[in-house]
């Protein structure tokens, strides 16, 4: 190795493990300072270099992997949906189209109120769920919605905001688990918080608190309506209640 | 019919799981061990924390999706920076508009108050012409040898060698003639 190729590798690569370079390095005191010399030089850099990473980069990481994963599942469960909703329009054609064909009033009976019969799920898994789903959609979104647009909305519900509660990012009415309630995301203390109102003759099963791995809730009877609220795990949920609870008034 | 079907469904399905929860292990401890070095990494080149934190989300978003092309977790690293370093060309694409450079402007202006090494350093890298500031951070940040930062960049290894030894030039002689300036603020 000549001279010049050994000062351009001392300094670019000073931890150079080959043969050729260690030996070169060793062979005179000016050499190994010169090793030693750009060594300390790559440490400051290194040094210098060492931005603090956020805290919960892992865990937002994780979080939105877990997010893109559910919003796989369901893309891929719609052939399923598709299939069955294909099945259930033929039934729901066919039945009746029998019934008359046969003139039995009680095969029309049953098969057009079958489908009335509802499941009442649990209100925070919804909750949860409706949150997961639509996390690509909403990420971005900032509407910066003003207290009038959000009051516009919550009057369906019975409700008004008096004063503001904070940076609304996002509103607007959702189907949840077909009842029409009203979506909101507003900034909370650790990252976004997503806020349901949804009305009391929907019937679900109350659940004052729910969490699953990534996110929590807690929801709450007011007015008519219950109000849900989805976090991440370390954001205060109670502060965002007692926000929105000292600023909506309800009409009963 | 029915039995057939469920018992195949039930064999095939538990394999699934078994390799989900595998992938689901190893990607975990792709994000644990690199998130920090990419982060960091992300930082030097675009200089804005938040930026630098999206960018290393659809990173990870991205390996997720394409985890099962990684073959061998010896390459994962360097696929690893490699993608990053695909979705910053892409946010480039995308923001043509904002491509001036603001922040040479400051350093510019701020030279005179800047007292401290640590401090004129960064300012002194970030603003270093990407050609050489790209391969400086592979080594120093990802720890990469000079042979992986030259398939990294599809350079030859002696041109990564020459980038490395300049852009350590340029920052020593920029720090000696700063200090030499400034010589009275740090006596």
């Amino acid at each position: 190795m000549d001279d010049i190729l050994f000062r351009h590798s001392a300094i670019a690569t000073p931890n150079d493990k080959s043969d050729a370079f260690l030996s070169r390095a060793a062979a005179s005191d000016s050499a190994k300072n010169l090793v030693e010399e750009s060594k300390a030089f790559d440490k400051f850099l290194k040094d210098s270099l060492q931005v603090d990473v956020p805290k919960d980069l892992t865990d937002k990481i994780l979080l939105e992997q877990s997010f893109a994963l559910e919003h796989d599942k369901t893309v891929s469960a719609r052939w399923h949906i598709a299939i069955a909703a294909s099945i259930a329009f033929v039934i729901g054609i066919s039945v009746p189209m029998m019934g008359q064909l046969t003139q039995s009033p009680a095969a029309v009976y049953t098969a057009s109120t079958a489908p009335l019969v509802k499941q009442h799920s649990d209100i925070g898994s919804v909750a949860l769920q409706h949150v997961k789903q639509e996390y690509f959609l909403t990420a971005k979104a900032n509407e910066n919605a003003t207290l009038q647009t959000v009051n516009a909305k919550l009057a369906v519900y019975g409700a008004k905001a008096m004063d503001s509660f904070g940076e609304v990012l996002f509103v607007n009415y959702c189907s949840f688990e077909g009842t029409s309630a009203l979506h909101m995301i507003l900034k909370g203390e650790k990252g976004r918080v997503t806020v349901f109102v949804v009305p009391e003759d929907a019937g679900f099963k109350p659940s004052s608190s729910f969490k699953d791995k990534h996110l929590k809730g807690i929801s709450e009877h007011l007015g008519n309506a219950s109000l849900v609220i989805v976090g991440e795990p370390d954001e205060p949920l109670e502060v965002m209640k007692e926000k929105l609870a000292g600023s909506i008034k309800w009409d009963i | 019919m029915n039995f057939f079907t469920s018992k195949r469904n039930k064999s095939s399905s538990s394999t699934v799981y078994k390799d989900m929860d595998r992938k689901q292990k190893r990607y975990e401890s792709l994000v644990n061990v690199y998130s920090a070095d990419l982060y960091r990494y992300a930082f030097w080149i675009c200089r804005d924390p938040e930026v630098a934190q999206d960018l290393v989300q659809e990173t990870c978003l991205r390996a997720w999706k394409s985890i099962d092309s990684l073959l061998d977790d010896k390459s994962a690293k360097a696929w690893l920076f490699t993608i990053l370093r695909r979705e910053n060309a892409r946010r480039f694409e995308r923001k043509q508009l904002a491509l001036v450079d603001i922040d040479d402007y400051e350093i510019a202006a701020e030279e005179n108050n800047s007292h401290y090494d640590k401090e004129l350093i960064q300012q002194k890298i970030a603003a270093l012409p990407s050609d050489y500031k790209e391969p400086l951070l592979l080594q120093l940040i990802a720890g990469f040898t000079a042979e992986e930062i030259a398939t990294q960049l599809d350079l030859n290894k002696n041109t990564v060698l020459t980038r490395l030894f300049r852009a350590k030039n340029l920052l020593k002689t920029n720090l000696k003639v700063e200090i030499n300036n400034n010589g009275e603020a740090h006596g």
